[in-house]
């Protein structure tokens, strides 16, 4: 029980005093709707440009998963992507010293 | 709704995961790339795959530069050639015994220009101490002689298996 309860220890005038003051009855799915304004002014609040593109995201996505998605997709993409190009230059460079030193490997006018 | 979320955001992480990896790939192979077409050494590749010392590179280039006017002068005699039997081929309904020498001229000039090769290639793997002389030769003669093909690759192995 809270601690700061207003009404008095006497059963009895508790009762009395409940009586007097009888609690409304709440609409249907009162609480629920509640919630859900307080989740839509919280992402309200926290959204500075409210395109339907950065709702979306915020509503399906969350914030740490996508900066983790996209972090491992840089680090990947540049990794592969200086593999791939020393691949190609050194390939590049072996077909020039071949067709420097082998002259049927070179093209002929 | 609630059960589409995790579906959405798997479909919402491969398609930003994707583009991020394309965008990243792209730019960087193709700036890096750029950065290193200009390259023009044709001793590059020697010098990177068979880790050259400075003397070493010299000497190697020394190599290079004293064979390159035969090699130079031995295109100049295929080009001839080639374009004698294609003169030739342009207007033969047969094989004629002309179109035949072309072909044994070109085949001799074939095997000149390859023992001229592979001199220079035996004269380079001296200058490399160790099996970098030998990886130069294996990978010259696999580069260079056709041993590309699968019939190639098994007389290459032969040759260096007999070593």
């Amino acid at each position: 029980m809270n601690s700061h309860d207003p009404l008095p220890e006497d059963p009895q005038l508790r009762s009395l005093l409940r009586g007097a003051h009888p609690a409304p009855s709440l609409p249907p799915r009162f609480q629920e709707g509640v919630w859900q304004r307080v989740e839509r002014s919280q992402r309200e609040a926290k959204t500075p440009f409210p395109f339907p593109l950065t709702t979306w995201l915020q509503q399906w996505f969350r914030p740490s998963f996508a900066a983790a998605v996209i972090a491992v997709a840089m680090l990947s993409g540049t990794w592969m992507g200086l593999r791939h190009a020393e691949a190609s230059s050194r390939i590049a460079e072996r077909a020039r010293y071949v067709a420097s030193v082998d002259p049927f490997q070179r093209p002929f006018p | 709704m609630r059960r589409l979320r995790p579906l959405g955001s798997l479909l919402v992480a491969v398609l930003m995961g994707g583009t991020v990896f394309s965008l990243c790939f792209w730019a960087t192979s193709h700036f890096r790339s750029a950065g290193t077409s200009g390259a023009t050494d044709e001793l590059a590749w020697v010098c990177g795959e068979f880790q050259l010392s400075a003397a070493e590179a010299d000497r190697l280039r020394t190599l290079h530069n004293g064979y390159k006017p035969k090699c130079e002068a031995m295109c100049t005699r295929i080009a001839a050639r080639n374009r004698d039997l294609a003169g030739l081929l342009a207007s033969a309904t047969n094989v004629s015994p002309e179109i035949e020498r072309t072909l044994g001229d070109i085949a001799a000039l074939r095997a000149e220009c390859q023992a001229e090769m592979l001199r220079h290639f035996q004269e380079v793997a001296r200058t490399l101490p160790g099996e970098r002389g030998a990886r130069y030769l294996t990978e010259m003669h696999r580069l260079t002689l056709g041993f590309h093909s699968p019939a190639g690759a098994a007389v290459h192995a032969t040759v260096h298996e007999s070593r």
